[in-house]
């Protein structure tokens, strides 16, 4: 697959990967898991992430993977794919469309996501830019509810509660489910291109704030008592806000986030088809029709409550094996084939 | 070419996915206003709903009968013609009795189906709630329009703050503040409902207390939750006249100490009808400011009394006591510490505007 993108491409890709599934909601889980702590934790998780893309910067010429690790990297995007999928069906059937059979719903995601990856990566690369509207949008509508916000409830903290803090930074690591692309598709950013310093720190800085700010709205909006009762917090602010444009801000928001899901897993299938490609020549349309063919058979099967939990649990700690110990791994053993 | 048209046919038919979930309001009873009465398990709900008969718009009611509002609205249902809709919902009004109660899973309906509104204004009712559907005295509007309008009034007057169905949900579960919703009552000389004040929860539960209506404006104004206008009217006997102000600002401090309260307001109020006319004199001015400071202290110690006797911290002094004085949060439940902590008002009034023509 030839093609190339510029530094502002390449982090635009990586956000959406990022956010694409879980922007809308993380802040419930996350407060769920480490209550009022949860936005000091969001700040360990935003260093956290800063430093992984500082690591990746520094050792990216180093990752070379074979074939093995390739595959593994495939299936675990599959396998985000098919949970982002289910969840997204699991949500529409919830807030938008409960008598719509699911399969008409996927029918209309996978086939949108099936022709963009049929055309030239150039078109796929350039989808991003479409979302670039709805960020802001997004960011002006959280302001809406700001003279609703209760400082108060960012107090007291519990730090102490070992378990607490690492179930609320284990769940806070949904916000980096699609870090490990950076690797990837860095040798793919047009060269003299000095990623270190600014252009990370802006793209870390604009990733943290965008989450963040999304957390700190949804804490300060809702008693932390609440958040059992509100299982999408973020769709029931938006809910909950009265503006003259629109009856209901949150199904209004459903759709941009039905746009912005579709984009990123469109983004995920040309991820896999691009790490497919390294050790596959020829013609990707078959490996296209099966990837998709997949997305289409697996998900209406996990779209229970009880099946979607099952398939979300082991999503966490298989993150961090393939987003730090898988490229440790790498890193060091081309190292030592160096010497 | 066939493969391509096959293609656009099919693509276009996922389109229609909507139609799933289509709602026609032919199919549908739009309902504005709701009563809820009774007890978890015997609820009786009313629905008011507009018809269309002969080319007009008339509005109707129905009632229900269940173990649940959701169950209540089903059996409904069999009464109306079309099935009832909750989606475009404005008030609903809860009996007195039934916010004595664990009421919050009759609300559950309304506040957590997605496609349901929750920023429809919640009031309590006192009586029948029949009365309050068909009330005795000439009201000139339909009950589906005149209960969203007074309430909106409440609003916009500053009666009452925070009382969607957003909000409610929010402050019941909330353990550092509890809940004031208006309260109804029919005037007896007018046969016509009418919001005669606050009534006080504690721990989500109506405590049968409840605020006049200018203890409620103080209250709203102790909150610093003022809407467009505050007004608040004091009998000033020794100079055997009135003055009405309108509250324009609030600034607030709460100095909280492990066995005191210190609550200090500062107020900068318009004066909006004082007959004597005399305030373009600044000695006359300062007069007025001391008045109005301490008929503001009074209201404000009034309502403090009145909520600690109902166990109702409904200014939320606890929100900032569990973030910030831990010692005092865990001395016990927070309802029986806010009853018997003792709150020290201070009030500063600053005359900012006369609003007369000099």
């Amino acid at each position: 697959m030839k093609f190339s993108l510029t530094p502002n491409q390449f982090f635009l890709i990586i956000f959406l990967l990022q956010s694409g599934i879980v922007f809308i909601t993380f802040q419930t889980r996350l407060l769920e898991a480490a209550g009022r702590n949860a936005w000091v934790i969001f700040i360990f998780t935003g260093v956290f992430q800063y430093l992984l893309l500082i690591f990746y910067e520094r050792q990216h010429s180093r990752f070379l993977p074979g074939p093995f690790v390739l595959l593994l990297y495939k299936l675990y995007w599959i396998y985000i794919n098919v949970l982002s999928l289910t969840n997204i069906l699991y949500s529409l059937s919830i807030w938008l469309y409960p008598n719509t059979p699911s399969i008409v719903l996927l029918l209309f995601m996978v086939t949108v996501s099936f022709y963009a990856n049929c055309c030239k990566p150039d078109t796929i690369i350039n989808l991003p830019v479409i979302i670039i509207p709805a960020i802001l949008l997004f960011f002006v509508s959280l302001l809406i509810a700001l003279p609703d916000l209760e400082w108060t409830w960012l107090f007291p903290l519990d730090l102490k509660d070992v378990e607490l803090v690492w179930n609320g930074f284990l769940t806070s690591q949904l916000t980096v489910v699609g870090v490990a692309s950076f690797l990837f598709l860095r040798k793919r950013v047009v060269t003299d291109v000095k990623m270190i310093g600014w252009p990370i720190a802006i793209y870390a800085g604009f990733w943290f704030l965008f989450f963040f700010m999304s957390l700190l709205v949804v804490q300060l909006f809702f008693p932390i008592e609440t958040i059992a009762v509100v299982p999408q917090a973020l769709l029931y602010l938006l809910k909950s806000q009265k503006v003259n444009f629109v009856e209901r801000l949150d199904l209004f928001f459903l759709f941009i986030w039905m746009m912005w899901s579709i984009i990123t897993v469109i983004l995920f299938a040309f991820l896999i088809r691009l790490v497919h490609a390294e050790t596959n020549s020829g013609k990707q349309y078959k490996f296209n029709l099966l990837i998709h063919a997949i997305f289409l058979l697996v998900p209406p099967f996990f779209s229970t409550r009880d099946r979607l939990d099952m398939i979300r649990e082991p999503l966490l700690y298989l993150h961090l094996f393939i987003v730090v110990v898988l490229p440790i791994f790498v890193f060091i053993k081309n190292r030592r084939q160096k010497t | 070419m066939r493969i391509q048209k096959g293609i656009i046919i099919v693509i276009l038919t996922l389109l229609l996915s909507g139609c799933w979930d289509e709602t026609q309001y032919k199919d549908l009873t739009i309902v504005p206003l709701v009563g809820i009465e009774g007890e978890e398990g015997d609820i009786t709900t009313m629905f008011a709903f507009p018809t269309f008969q002969n080319g007009k718009i008339e509005y109707s009611s129905s009632q229900g009968k269940g173990v649940s509002t959701r169950a209540a609205r089903s059996d409904a249902n069999h009464q109306t013609m079309e099935a009832l809709d909750m989606a475009h919902l404005e008030v609903i009004l809860m009996s007195a009795d039934l916010a004595k109660t664990d009421f919050a899973p009759s609300l559950d309906m309304f506040f957590r189906t997605p496609r349901n509104r929750i920023t429809s204004y919640i009031a309590i009712v006192e009586g029948e709630m029949g009365t309050y559907f068909n009330p005795p005295g000439n009201l000139k509007s339909e009950i589906s329009y005149y209960y969203p309008e007074l309430l909106r009034t409440v609003v916009l007057y500053s009666f009452g703050a925070n009382f969607t169905l957003q909000d409610a949900m929010k402050t019941m579960f909330d353990p550092g503040i509890d809940l004031a919703l208006p309260y109804l009552r029919i005037n007896e000389e007018t046969g016509i409902p009418k919001v005669v004040g606050s009534g006080l929860f504690s721990k989500q539960r109506y405590t049968g207390v409840t605020l006049s209506s200018s203890e409620s404006i103080s209250a709203v104004i102790m909150a610093d939750k003022l809407n467009k206008y505050a007004r608040i009217t004091f009998e000033w006997e020794a100079k055997n006249t009135q003055i009405t102000v309108n509250v324009m600002r609030v600034k607030k401090k709460w100095t909280i100490g492990t066995d005191t309260i210190t609550a200090s307001y500062h107020l900068d109020v318009a004066v909006e009808e004082y007959a004597p006319h005399n305030l373009h004199e600044k000695k006359n001015r300062e007069e007025a400011a001391a008045f109005l400071k301490t008929s503001f202290k009074e209201h404000f110690d009034a309502v403090i009394k009145k909520s600690q006797e109902a166990e109702s911290d409904i200014l939320g002094f606890g929100r900032k006591v569990r973030a910030f004085h831990q010692e005092l949060w865990n001395k016990g439940d927070w309802q029986q510490t806010y009853a018997n902590i003792p709150i020290q008002v201070e009030v500063d009034v600053r005359l900012k505007l006369t609003n007369i023509a000099e």
